[in-house]
């Protein structure tokens, strides 16, 4: 580990230095420097609330540090709103998509670039706009219907969509921030392909990402951060998978896998015949025994989420029977399944699973005011006990009950996703890749928690596009392909490539 | 409630109002010494009189806008509301009923609100639009366009009353306000209305039901117009279909200024009565000024952006 010699560069192309800000109750960046060179793949890792998304917005302009400087190829800058980091050539791609649901493929390409027709005018150049954004797609192989509206378009292709927009804009500097989470692993190496050819042609790129193997195969330099604080920068080729774990959690390596005592299953819990969802899935049959955690693995928009929202009563079944507990039901709505012993973690938490703009307390206590009441009113006090009460059982960073739940990290925000639905006391648990975008330690503190929740009667169905996720928690694998269950396996005796050709 | 406010005091969240606060408190200096006038008891409660009918209106559109709605139609709503309770009074049915009789009249037009909204999903700008217009038209054909004069003493000390200096009907405003805050903070249907405002898609699907939480809503908002109704109509001593008209404006402005956010999920009935308080003392210390009408609107109006801005400002 070779520190101080792969810190100093000559001509860096971007120097942040000692950077801190703070939110309300929390330290985000604590004296944080990042220096890039130019042309080269940076990674920057760190578990969440480590400060890399802190330390990206405040490049991109969204957000401004409470001090530190800013040097860009040598003069320092001022980025104190995201239209300056257009400007200069920063070019941010985020995790969570931000393309307009609504407008079109090609023009989302080119939102805020198109081609006009004259000055004086600004009339779009609809053929013009068109024709780039055929050429940009297919700079990333993607063949798509430009007219149709993005949010028709799966998860996956958005993103390299949002990846495509922003090799355009021929930027300075790009960032990726965690890239392949919505991403099969060919689009992956697609990705780094895109990636490489554009480091050849001098492309500085800063990526993001909690996958360390990803790290390895394209990444020049690493930057990690823990708690707020720089831990270092190293060249990758001069440092280990486990001196990396150990510098973002400040532990030891760990093995990332819970404890598998085996435990007696209950009766069934939940069962599917036939059911049927509008979009993708077909025929889908399976049933969940209380204490079982079964796992639904496939590529992304296979349709597990689908057939997850239709038990749960979030959208519509086409045709088939839902069993809870032995009785055939009709689930009508959310609250609805809700009040049957149902619980949701949704894929999506900031869209879905929290609401950003209510604290720590209301997010952990909603749908379940009742048990806070008396003569029709909540009882602070109350909630404040059952807030706590899990604050501390999952591990919640953070000492303010009455933060929004926005300024906290995605870890601790899926923690309290969860603390909901314990609080809920759900008997079956649908969790739809609860472990997205959190850090090493958390997962792991998230393994167990799913574990022990099967272990105290909990049904748990676990949609999952990790592999190792995956085997490690499921007590059996259901393998979903194109809207189909085409398999099922045994965790314990399947191998992970014989798992995956059946996804395929 | 105490207890929370200084957790978050602790918690270094400095409450929001503390700026509008302040901003009246100056605007206070300023009138006084700009006019002999202005700082008397009798002005004061002028002040309070005047501010009482926008506090209790802006609670209710409080109410609404926290959950990510708009009610156009209050205006009306109070037009209607003061007109029944009129006609009952004249149909020699005694006060209390006929007071009775306009406050549901006015929870049922919110209640009809919060169902074309809730159930039926139209947008809540195009359903109160609608309404707006609905019960304006009634309250019209109902009075046949004439006012209803000459309401017995019984009825009219909600407009005229004292307690010392302090109205009656600023005691009633602060006491509706009191209520809607207790239901904001206390009550399931105040936390899902915040829920609902802050992230209607995840309210759902954290079990809320989103039909029920609307029509409470707005029925609430209607109540609170019929609640206004009587201050008015009582204090004016009479009811006509024109009452009323532009309150919804005064009432959104009392809630913005006092920190409600339009998008929703934001909102603060202290700061709408604050809101409140504070456009009725900018009317009071300009028309002691002699400021010709007009420009008194352009001022409010002035006022209102600013402190949308400094909001704005003060949550980046």
């Amino acid at each position: 580990m070779n520190e101080t010699a792969a810190c100093q560069i000559t001509t860096p192309i971007l120097e942040m230095n000692s950077i801190t800000k703070t939110y309300p109750g929390v330290v985000a960046l604590d004296d944080v420097t990042f220096r890039v060179k130019k042309g080269e793949i940076h990674a920057l890792l760190g578990a969440n609330g480590a400060g890399k998304s802190t330390l990206m917005k405040v490049l991109c302009g969204v957000t401004t540090p409470d001090s530190g400087e800013i040097i860009l190829n040598e003069e320092p800058v001022t980025i104190a709103k995201p239209s300056d980091a257009i400007h200069l050539g920063i070019s941010y791609v985020p995790q969570e998509l931000s393309l307009v649901p609504t407008m079109s493929v090609s023009q989302n390409i080119l939102l805020g670039q198109e081609p006009l027709y004259g000055k004086l005018f600004s009339l779009v150049n609809e053929r013009k706009l068109d024709s780039l954004a055929r050429q940009i797609l297919s700079s990333v192989n993607l063949d798509l219907d430009i007219h149709q509206p993005v949010k028709t378009l799966p998860v996956s292709d958005q993103q390299m969509i949002a990846i495509a927009t922003a090799l355009y804009r021929q930027s300075k500097i790009i960032i990726l921030d965690e890239p392949t989470s919505s991403l099969s692993s060919q689009e992956i190496t697609k990705l780094f392909e895109i990636m490489k050819k554009l480091r050849q042609e001098g492309q500085t790129i800063i990526f993001i990402t909690h996958h360390l193997e990803e790290v390895f195969e394209v990444a020049d330099r690493i930057t990690i951060l823990r708690d707020a604080v720089f831990q270092g920068c190293f060249n990758s080729d001069e440092i280990s998978r486990d001196q990396i774990v150990s510098l973002m959690t400040g532990k030891k390596n760990q093995v990332i896998k819970p404890d598998l005592d085996p435990h007696q299953f209950g009766p069934e819990a939940l069962r599917l015949e036939n059911v049927s969802t509008k979009l993708i899935s077909k025929n889908i049959s399976f049933n969940v025994r209380a204490g079982e955690v079964v796992g639904l693995f496939g590529q992304v928009g296979a349709g597990r989420t689908e057939i997850l929202r239709a038990i749960f009563g979030a959208d519509k079944m086409e045709s088939g029977d839902i069993y809870l507990f032995g009785e055939k039901t009709h689930i009508k709505s959310p609250s609805d399944a809700i009040q049957k012993g149902v619980g949701f973690i949704t894929e999506d938490r900031k869209h879905q699973g929290l609401i950003l703009s209510m604290d720590l307390l209301d997010n952990i206590n909603i749908g379940v005011y009742e048990k806070s009441m008396r003569f029709g009113l909540i009882q602070m006090n109350r909630l404040e006990k059952i807030a706590e009460h899990f604050r501390d059982a999952l591990k919640i960073k953070s000492k303010n009950l009455y933060l929004w739940t926005k300024f906290l990290s995605g870890g601790n925000q899926q923690k309290i996703v969860l603390a909901k639905w314990l609080n809920h006391e759900s008997k079956i648990l649908l969790m739809d890749e609860p472990t997205k975008g959190i850090d090493v330690g958390a997962k792991q503190e998230f393994y167990q928690l799913i574990r022990d929740l099967s272990k105290s009667g909990v049904a748990i169905v676990l949609v999952t596009s990790e592999l190792a996720e995956v085997i490690g928690l499921s007590d059996r694998i259901l393998v979903f392909r194109k809207g189909s269950i085409v398999g099922e396996v045994n965790p314990k005796e399947a191998t992970e490539e014989k798992i995956m050709s059946m996804t395929l | 409630m105490n207890n929370t406010f200084f957790k978050k005091l602790k918690n270094k969240q400095i409450p929001a109002e503390s700026g509008i606060f302040l901003a009246w408190v100056l605007l206070i200096l300023a009138f006084s010494i700009l006019s002999p006038y202005f700082f008397t008891t009798q002005n004061f409660s002028n002040v309070l009189i005047q501010s009482a009918i926008t506090i209790v209106v802006a609670s209710g559109a409080t109410i609404v806008i926290a959950s990510g709605g708009i009610d156009l139609s209050v205006g009306s709503v109070l037009c209607l509301s003061g007109i029944l309770m009129a006609m009952g009074i004249k149909a020699d049915i005694p006060a209390w009923a006929s007071i009775l009789i306009g406050l549901s009249a006015g929870t049922l037009m919110g209640a009809v609100n919060g169902f074309l909204i809730g159930v039926v999903k139209i947008t809540p700008l195009i359903a109160t639009l609608a309404s707006l217009s609905v019960i304006r038209a009634l309250a019209y054909i109902i009075t046949d366009a004439r006012p209803i004069y000459g309401l017995p003493m019984s009825f009219r000390i909600f407009g005229t009353g004292y307690i010392g200096p302090i109205p009656y009907a600023f005691v009633l405003a602060i006491f509706v306000a009191l209520m809607l805050l207790l239901v904001i903070k206390r009550t399931r249907t105040g936390r899902y209305t915040l829920a609902i405002g802050g992230n209607e898609e995840a309210a759902r699907l954290s079990g809320v039901s989103l039909w029920k939480t609307k029509i409470a809503i707005y029925a609430l908002a209607g109540l609170c117009s019929s609640v206004a109704a009587l201050i008015l109509t009582a204090r004016l001593n009479a009811a006509e279909a024109l009452a009323g008209s532009g309150m919804e404006m005064e009432a959104i402005a009392a809630a913005v200024i006092g920190g409600a956010s339009l998008a929703g999920g934001v909102a603060s009935i202290p700061g709408t009565i604050i809101g409140a308080i504070l456009m009725a003392t900018l009317k009071n210390g300009l028309t002691l000024l002699s400021v010709q009408p007009y420009f008194q609107q352009l001022t409010i109006g002035i006022v209102i952006v600013a402190a949308v801005f400094i909001d704005k400002i003060r949550r980046r």
